[in-house]
């Protein structure tokens, strides 16, 4: 039955997608809602949310708000905050309730302005699609925010620009190799632009489609940087995960923006359309991550393996992988595994959004249950990387599995052990 | 309204933009808050806004989160309505309403009780989710492997907006399952209506009970989805004066013994938030009901008992459970004179009360993080008497943000009672005091007492 789930939870909502990219940017980040989306956003989706404080609020809606359409009491509650809390920005972010009565989040947008000086994003996201379209809706809001305001840096504008042609970054007057810039709050900050003391110019790489809803789980971050680093970039910015407001406005200027899942696509292509930054889709680090579930499965399976009533068949004939994942990590690690033995047949498939011109014949996105049991069963294959979660779905399978956690889906990044 | 605009200087908004309305303007940057004098003064008509929710943006503070959700945590709607044994939940809302479900089915026998039918955009239009639910009832019922005693269809605050009649629904469901069938009401945008979805959940497990025979040596304790600490001195005053079979919903095996409580001769109802659901019972099944209130000062606990036995013409004695309450206190009080204390609202009590109690016996109250209500007044009035400059603060108050959380800088003695005063003293002696099973009487102050001592000892030494 369509919606029906009997094993699996709902998985990361729009509305946390948003939240995911706004977190750290120093906004006021409004929830609109009656309390119970925010709880659910904060105390569920957030792994930063405990470790690191962000002015994130419910708009507390209650069902007289909700029948009389008291937009005037909202606006008046926003902009009350705005006045004790120091802020960047406010950002309302919608949620059924809003999706229900027929908010109109331009006019409420409109209605702050007229009263404050900050700027407004909206994202009319409902509660009732997927935390990647929440992401990309929060990308283009701000990234068209900054582009209406004339505030995102054209390349060739800034001093600390990269020279694409040469590679090179121009010398930083004081010469300081690197400056870690502290947040308000104490928490380790963003690598700054700038120069070696050879005159070696920076080569900047940013990262779009990796907030902690996009990732496997907590460590991978680091992952993601430490592969571009060994690739030659020198500073690695993660739009979503440590990217602070001016990283956005200096997104045009990085000389790679990497979408790392399909929630990032939109966002590097029009930095690309903008400025002609090149684009690039893949996952960084995705073998390395691979290695790592593969290493915690075979720690497990030496256990089992101890047991004697723990042995596996030996499967004959052309092996299959499915991989059940955000769509591009998946491309990323079907790549990595073809190039290790060629002809090997490998099927990506995601409960997420899937970019066609990425699909191979036999990807598959999935929307329910019954879809993937089905997918498992045409395909019968030996191997399966995906969220331990899916595992009690197919009780029967008789492959390999290798855990590799979807926060998105599991919503715990402890999943992993 | 002050104009922000003003208040920020003439800035310009590319300038806020990248530096922050804290860069050269006048944000507050401490919490806001009175003292417990200054909310007597004011009374309980003019409470200020700052402790007023539907007032003001609601800070998603890690200490609140419990409150901002009805099915966040401890017994949210989601698991309360699992109490009756045996039953599961089909929670029939947009996929956002069921996330952060995964957390309550870790909790040992959620695990496979949880189902879900997500709802589009398309289903609110048409309201062809509504069609299909008894069809979803039929096919999860059929996949459990133990028939489920009962199915509660928990909707979201998308169907309030739609007026869906859900009692409807529920019964075409059950004439396909041929089991019972009910609704409960996640409303959040209810929480502070006329029935909250906590109100509104009791009442709809209890809509079950059959009438049936009643019989004089029953008696229910209505209010809690646990257990009532079984120490508690209620159940041997109830005995001793010839009650021979006390239910609670959280102690009833099966759903047999779960609809036997609608023999109950009289109900007492612990919590408020059961009133309503007794006041249906009284209505129904002619079940009559007496109110006790959860206090943690021993004279208040003397009082209620001596009305309650007034009111069922009978004599209990309980001054044993007394003594040791107080003995307890006052070894705490001997050990640790100079204790100084914050309370929060995720307590097992109400925290003005709680802190008027500790106040009574001669500590420091130093804050208390709570709403005030009118209905508090009495104690607010009490409290401005023994500890004036005692700081009450609002949990979802947005300068709560800049609640100096100095870890490493408290007080000497500081003791944190309740999961959010824990959290912005992280050093203090840490008392949660929000088990599941539910102090309450003497018991609960002998227990309390024991708690704040064995927490002390393990910080101070």
């Amino acid at each position: 039955m369509r919606g029906l789930r009997k094993v699996l939870t709902p998985f990361a909502p729009d509305q946390s997608g948003a939240e995911s990219v706004l977190y750290e940017l120093g906004g006021i980040i409004v929830i609109l809602d009656a309390g119970g989306c925010a709880g659910n956003i904060c105390g569920f989706d957030e792994p930063r949310w405990s470790s690191r404080k962000s002015a994130v609020f419910s708009a507390g809606l209650r069902d007289m708000d909700a029948v009389m359409g008291r937009d005037r009491l909202l606006v008046k509650k926003i902009c009350r905050c705005a006045e004790k809390i120091d802020a960047r920005f406010i950002a309302v972010i919608g949620t059924p309730v809003p999706a229900v009565i027929g908010t109109d989040l331009s006019a409420v947008k409109r209605m702050i302005e007229a009263q404050i000086s900050l700027p407004v994003l909206t994202m009319a996201t409902d509660g009732m699609h997927l935390y990647d379209r929440g992401v990309q809706l929060a990308y283009m809001a701000l990234l068209r925010e900054l582009d209406r305001r004339g505030m995102l840096e054209e390349p060739g504008n800034s001093d600390q620009k990269p020279d694409r042609a040469e590679g090179h970054a121009n010398q930083n007057p004081d010469g300081a190799a690197r400056d870690m810039e502290r947040q308000p709050d104490g928490a380790a900050g963003r690598m700054e632009s700038a120069a070696f003391p050879d005159g070696r110019r920076t080569r900047r790489a940013g990262v779009f489609g990796v907030t902690p809803l996009d990732l496997p789980d907590g460590q991978c971050a680091e992952l993601i940087r430490l592969a571009l680093q060994a690739e030659g970039y020198d500073e690695v910015i993660l739009y979503g995960d440590g990217a602070a407001l001016e990283d956005y406005r200096r997104a045009g200027e990085n000389d790679v923006n990497i979408a790392a899942s399909p929630d990032g696509l939109e966002a590097v292509h029009f930095l690309n359309q903008r400025f002609g930054t090149p684009v690039e889709v893949r996952f960084p680090g995705a073998v390395r991550m691979l290695e790592r579930a593969e290493r915690e499965r075979s720690d497990r399976e030496k256990a089992d393996y101890n047991r004697p009533d723990c042995e596996r068949p030996e499967r004959q004939g052309k092996s299959c992988t499915l991989i059940v994942q955000s769509q591009i990590l998946g491309c990323s690690i079907r790549e990595a595994l073809i190039k290790q033995e060629p002809g090997q047949r490998i099927v990506v498939a995601s409960w997420f959004e899937m970019d066609q011109g990425l699909m191979q014949p036999g990807d598959v996105r999935l929307r329910e249950e019954d879809d993937f049991t089905h997918l498992v069963q045409m395909l019968k294959p030996d191997r399966m990387i995906a969220d331990r979660v899916v595992e009690r779905l197919i009780p029967a399978f008789e492959g390999t599995f290798v855990h590799l956690p979807q926060f998105a889906v599991s919503g715990k990044s402890e999943a992993a052990v | 309204m002050p104009d922000v605009r003003q208040e920020t200087g003439g800035c310009k908004t590319e300038d806020l933009f990248q530096k922050g309305t804290g860069a050269g303007c006048d944000a507050v940057h401490k919490p806001g808050g009175c003292t417990v004098e200054e909310l007597n003064r004011l009374g309980p008509e003019g409470i200020p806004e700052e402790y007023v929710t539907s007032s003001h943006l609601v800070y998603n503070s890690p200490a609140t989160l419990a409150y901002n959700s009805p099915g966040a945590e401890g017994f949210g709607v989601k698991r309360a309505g699992l109490a009756v044994p045996g039953s599961i939940m089909l929670i029939v809302s947009p996929g956002c309403c069921g996330r952060n479900t995964a957390e309550i089915t870790k909790i040992k026998g959620y695990e496979e009780r949880f189902f879900y039918l997500e709802i589009g955009e398309t289903d609110l239009v048409t309201g062809r989710h509504l069609k299909v639910i008894p069809q979803a009832v039929a096919e999860i019922v059929e996949s459990c492997r133990v028939q489920p005693s009962l199915v509660m269809i928990c909707i979201t605050c998308v169907d309030a907006l739609l007026g869906t009649d859900m009692e409807r629904v529920a019964r075409k469901a059950e004439t396909l399952v041929q089991i019972p069938v009910r609704p409960c009401y996640m409303y959040a945008l209810t929480r502070e209506g006329r029935r909250p979805p906590m109100v509104a959940v009791r009442q709809s497990l209890y809509s079950l009970l059959p009438s049936q025979k009643r019989i004089r040596s029953s008696v229910n304790l209505l209010g809690f989805f646990a257990p009532v600490d079984p120490d508690c001195e209620l159940f041997g005053m109830l005995r001793g004066i010839g009650v021979k079979t006390i239910r609670q919903i959280s102690t009833c095996e099966n759903i047999g013994e779960f609809y036997r409580m609608g023999e109950a001769n009289f109900n007492l109802v612990l919590n408020p938030e059961a009133q309503d659901a007794a006041d249906d019972l009284s209505r129904r099944l002619g079940i009559p009901s007496v109110a006790l209130t959860r206090f943690y000062g021993a004279d208040r606990i003397a009082r209620q008992y001596r009305a309650l036995s007034a009111a069922l013409g009978v004599k209990w004695s309980c001054g044993e459970g007394r003594q040791e309450a107080e003995e307890a206190l006052a070894s705490l009080k001997r050990r640790y004179p100079k204790l100084v204390f914050s309370i929060g609202e995720v307590v097992n009590a109400n925290p003005f009360e709680l802190a008027l109690a500790l106040s009574e016996t001669g500590f420091c109250v130093r804050e208390i993080f709570a709403n005030p209500a009118p209905e508090y007044a009495w104690y607010i009035g009490r409290l401005a008497e023994r500890s004036p400059q005692t700081m009450v603060y609002s949990n979802m108050e947005p300068t709560m943000i800049y609640y100096d959380i100095a870890e490493g800088g408290e007080l000497p003695y500081a003791v944190a009672v309740g999961k959010d005063a824990g959290y912005y003293h992280p050093d203090a002696a840490f008392v949660p005091w929000n088990t599941d099973e539910q102090p309450f009487g003497y018991a609960g102050l002998r227990r309390l007492a024991e708690a704040i001592l064995s927490s002390c000892e393990e910080r101070y030494g």
